[in-house]
């Protein structure tokens, strides 16, 4: 029920890839030069740059990352709004117009503007590199988690599409295309979005038992001096004994009198306790599958696929048990005095092999969806000590800092003819990329409350909750969300492309080249990085898409933002100043992210040795990496020979 | 454009960056070490945690209209400071 492939949605994301790959080698021509490749010879009216910045900018992870969070935790999904949005700040006042007169076609050229060192353009290049590709890898793993539901496709083919026609579209026309097909993607993510949002308003809230599909999830409150077993017995379910790793949870199993098998935890609510119903899935030692007792993916007799139900419901309204269409001042205010179902999972390991996952139901206050602190990134807020409160602070400064010094929306500041272009475009952006945000707050809740959602998949929140409302709308969605990945894939892959060929190649390594060739380089450097996308898109499967996102953000906020900002405001600042903050901020960030407890658990899957907590205590590592850099481009500048202008 | 408008412009925006820089840091702060503040109710059943939300996304919209307006138009670009790889040294 949750993710039958729709013909619909096949048809238009083809359509929209059609149009994307036209449109490629329609403007294929206008990138001939390297100048043409790069920058799109500096030709792009600010207006189009600034909704291209917003479809460069609004990836997997804002859309579907951010929607799916907001969905299954509330407010804190909101945080990355905030934070995304406020790096816009730093790059419109601080980074915009230098940027444009300082370089040509890459970050590296701004940064050795006024050095002309080799050392520079390998370091920025190096830089701009490895942040390309921890940003392209959530995208990637994004393409895949988008393609196995809608279109019936494995992971690894829905990467292997993306990556192929994201590589047809960067080696046929370079920035042209890429800004015309962030254009229209931007374009089209902002208005359907709003198209969302009115209509989630007008839905408005209802209470609810089960999602869309009918089902109706049974609680039962377990009456004063009676025990969850007695109670259960009485309601005449066979109650199976908890034996092994059951054994001391708050899960009930118990047997129907059709014999269907179900779950229930006892959850304590105000000052009762109540049974409520779980959806469970186990994978057997054969590596079958059962939902909820029966054989995944078996007909049944009401001719549906059996899988988990969609959850995502409103339990308690504060007037009655429907509020019709609702104002958008209304719909928060609303949800913050009712009670919300909201699903958490565990993990159960049986000793003839089974695993079992138990999603089970959460009820909760409206005031807690709305509220910081309820999702396990930011939960540390809400506890007693430094070090969660300050991983907090580090990851919204990496945020803040990271958005002025990703490459890709860098090199955009060289498609517009001035500095005054490169203001009016950034400033456009902000408008569209700060409208989309406070959109994802309302389509998150929206998802929340749909009865659409998937209880395994928090990255398709946003398209199920479009499919709540009408297919066609969910088709639209889906191929937006498509072309999401696409565009942002490409603006990651020609930033690469830059570094390579101009950068490493051409300015580091001296290769001889003509315009010419040094397009072609970069379209086989495009095609290069591109494989690598797809194989690291496969690689990392299973990971957070977010999480991922916010490597890339602390990696590019602590080893580029540094060197560009003193370069523009401390005239003491040298090359070897440069060089060496690049770097530092560089394998600081990335090797602080790699020894935290966050990347042991999540990506090694061991415990991490007591002695690293002591030299790194929080995962986020931009309240650190930062300042570091910072420093070290002050003592290694002061320490070496100023720069003489000639 | 001319080193003086250069100086205005990003003078202005330096000044803006921190203003904004101050609201952003204020709610961070407070997130961090008064998360209980944002549950508090301020207005028509909103409360400061959303608030304040909406209210950085709108003072980030408004400062760049601003800066937008205030700014001194500069014409067009002086030829890229970018050197070619002959001018390249170790």
């Amino acid at each position: 029920m949750i993710h039958e492939p729709s013909m619909m949605a096949v048809i238009i994301f083809l359509i929209f890839v059609g149009i994307t790959l036209g449109l490629s080698f329609y403007l294929g021509g206008k990138a001939q030069s390297s100048s043409g490749y790069f920058a799109a010879h500096g030709q792009i009216p600010w207006f189009v740059n600034g909704i291209a910045f917003a479809g460069d900018y609004l990836s997997a992870a804002s859309f579907l990352g951010i929607c799916g969070m907001i969905a299954f935790y509330g407010y804190d999904g909101f945080l990355y709004s905030i934070g995304y949005l406020a790096g816009w700040v730093v790059a419109l006042f601080v980074i915009a117009e230098p940027m444009k007169r300082l370089g040509k076609f890459t970050f590296a050229d701004a940064l050795n503007s006024k050095f002309q060192s080799r050392g520079i353009q390998l370091a920025a290049g190096v830089s701009t590199l490895a942040v390309s590709v921890f940003y392209l890898i959530p995208q990637m793993v994004g393409a895949g988690v988008l393609v196995q539901p809608l279109l019936g496709f494995s992971h690894w083919h829905g990467v292997v599409i993306v990556g192929a026609v994201v590589i047809l579209i960067v080696v046929t026309a370079g920035m042209v295309s890429t800004t015309w097909v962030q254009f229209l993607k931007g374009s089209l993510l902002v208005a359907f979005s709003l198209v969302l949002t009115v209509l989630i308003l007008q839905r408005g809230f209802e209470v609810r038992t089960g999602g869309v599909d009918g089902y109706s999830f049974t609680n039962h409150v377990i009456a004063e001096g009676k025990t969850a077993e007695q109670q259960l017995s009485e309601l005449g379910y066979i109650v199976q004994e908890s034996t092994g790793n059951w054994a001391g949870k708050p899960y009930w199993q118990v047997l129907t009198a059709e014999r269907k098998r179900r779950l229930y935890r006892e959850t304590s609510t105000g000052d009762s306790k109540q049974l409520m119903e779980c959806q469970i899935v186990q994978v057997l030692g054969d590596g079958s599958k059962l939902i909820n007792g029966e054989q995944a993916g078996k007909v049944q007799d009401d001719g549906r696929k059996v899988d988990l139900h969609p959850v995502g419901f409103i339990s308690k309204l504060p007037n009655g048990q429907k509020t019709g269409a609702v104002g958008p001042i209304a719909f928060l205010a609303t949800l913050n005095d009712a009670e919300v179902i909201l699903w958490g999972s565990e993990t159960v390991a049986e000793e003839d092999g089974t695993k079992t996952t138990v999603y089970y139901p959460k009820p909760t206050p409206g005031t807690h969806v709305l509220r910081p602190g309820e999702n396990p990134i930011f939960s540390g807020i809400r506890q007693e000590g430094f070090w969660p409160k300050l991983n907090f602070l580090s990851l919204m400064l990496a945020l803040f800092c990271g958005t002025a010094s990703l490459p890709h929306i860098l090199i955009r500041y060289y498609t517009v003819k001035d500095a005054s272009a490169a203001r009016k475009s950034t400033i456009v952006g902000i408008a569209a990329i700060g409208f989309f945000y406070v959109l994802t707050l309302y389509m998150g809740l929206g998802a929340m409350t749909s009865g659409a959602l998937d209880v395994t998949n928090s990255n398709m929140a946003a398209p199920l909750l479009a499919r709540s409302m009408n297919e066609w709308l969910f088709a639209m969605i889906s191929a937006i969300a498509f072309t999401t990945v696409l565009g942002t894939v490409s603006g990651l892959i020609l930033a690469s492309a830059g570094a390579v060929s101009h950068d490493i190649l051409k300015n580091y390594v001296g290769l001889e080249m003509t315009d010419h060739e040094q397009v072609r380089v970069a379209k086989l450097a495009s095609v290069a990085v591109g494989v690598v996308a797809i194989v690291l898109g496969i690689l990392f499967e299973k990971m957070n898409v977010n999480y991922l996102v916010g490597w890339a953000f602390s990696v590019a906020a602590s080893a580029n933002l540094p060197s560009l900002v003193m370069l523009l405001f401390w005239k003491r600042t040298t090359k070897q100043g440069i060089i060496a903050a690049v770097i530092v901020g560089m394998l600081s960030s990335l090797g602080w992210i790699l020894l935290s407890a966050d990347t042991f658990a999540q990506v090694y899957g061991t415990s991490r040795p007591e002695w690293l907590a002591a030299v790194i205590p929080f995962s986020q590592p931009g309240i650190v990496t930062i300042p570091l850099s910072f420093m070290t481009l002050v003592v290694v500048s002061l320490a070496t020979p100023a720069h003489r202008d000639t | 454009m001319s080193g003086s408008k250069i100086q205005r412009n990003s003078l202005m925006g330096i000044r803006l960056f921190i203003f904004y820089a101050v609201f952003y840091l204020a709610f961070v702060l407070v997130n961090a070490f008064a998360t209980e503040a944002g549950e508090w109710q301020v207005v028509g059943g909103l409360n400061l945690a959303v608030l304040w939300g909406f209210a950085l996304i709108a003072l980030a919209f408004l400062l760049a209209m601003i800066y937008g307006l205030f700014c001194t138009d500069e014409g067009p670009a002086p030829e890229s400071q970018v050197v070619s790889k002959s001018e390249i040294k170790n």
